[in-house]
């Protein structure tokens, strides 16, 4: 019982970030709504949108760490 | 089901944290110096005292969003830089065109209208907070432990936008550089590297520099801000 448990856990915990974190993100002007991917620069067909991602009105890039 | 249902609510409180725990970090435009301002008073005229320091900052910086209203609407340029999209929160947001369109005629601007080059005098980028004087203070210079915290991702992010909306641009040499002023663990200041991969993220100076003289490399001084969470 306990190490079917100890799967199911250690499945979850190396799943959720993905499920639920990795899809997209938003970046805003500082505020304002901007959704642009953040995904994989390879994956999207828009070039445009691929160079500019997490690029704010300010000049600032914004990303996660 | 009760399995089920225990391991969907872990994934979702694991998941939550993840995401409100990260940091938000932002990464500067460079902030360029009107060169012709900082040669008038570099090298025995470079002035010591921390206020005159500090003016001769405040009057040598030029700032992204300045550099994006002066470029576009100062009539001497008379509509040269009519490409740059200004926006307000009431507008809808910018696209990633514009915002990359603003960033390279910014560049330009910034370079034909007020001789902008990254040639910062490095004894005033050490004595003064130049970020958190010109930017506002929750801005400041990067530090050893920033560049030691970015992941491969976060250094592969800077590289394809700091340096892929450069792609075929003539500006992109010394506006969109990934080489950047870094505060060392031991205070001093440094060379730092952005670009992915790289082994050797920060380097001193030549020995050979004047400190009081404006260095001439592809050096930027981008500013870093740091939000804990989301």
């Amino acid at each position: 019982m306990i190490s079917r448990w100890l799967i199911l856990g250690l499945f979850c915990l190396a799943v959720a970030p993905c499920v639920l974190g990795c899809g997209s993100s938003s970046t805003t002007h500082d505020g304002s709504d901007v959704t642009v991917a953040q995904d994989g620069a390879t994956t999207q067909a828009d070039a445009s949108t691929t160079q500019a991602f997490g690029l704010q009105y300010n000049g600032s890039l914004r990303m996660k760490r | 089901m009760k399995t089920l249902f225990i391991c969907s609510v872990t994934c979702v409180l694991f998941g939550t944290a993840t995401a409100v725990f990260a940091d938000t970090v932002d990464v500067s435009a460079p902030i360029l110096p009107k060169v012709l301002t900082l040669y008038a008073q570099e090298g025995v005229t470079l002035p010591t005292a921390p206020t005159a320091e500090l003016a001769l900052v405040a009057s040598a910086s030029l700032i992204f969003e300045t550099l994006l209203a002066d470029c576009k609407s100062n009539p001497t340029y008379a509509g040269a830089y009519a490409g740059i999209s200004l926006w307000n929160p009431v507008d809808a947001p910018l696209t990633p065109t514009q915002l990359t369109a603003n960033y390279s005629l910014v560049a330009q601007c910034s370079y034909e209208q007020y001789t902008a080059k990254p040639y910062w005098i490095p004894k005033l980028v050490n004595d003064v907070d130049i970020c958190g004087t010109q930017l506002g203070s929750d801005w400041r210079l990067p530090t050893e432990a920033d560049l030691a915290s970015f992941t491969d991702e976060n250094f592969a992010t800077m590289q394809n936008t700091l340096i892929g909306i450069a792609d075929g641009t003539f500006w992109g040499g010394f506006y969109f550089t990934l080489h950047i002023y870094v505060r060392a663990a031991d205070g001093s200041l440094v060379q730092g590297d952005l670009t992915p991969g790289v082994a050797q993220r920060i380097t001193p100076f030549p020995a050979s520099i004047d400190w009081t003289r404006h260095y001439e490399s592809d050096l930027s001084l981008r500013c870093i801000r740091v939000s804990s969470g989301s």
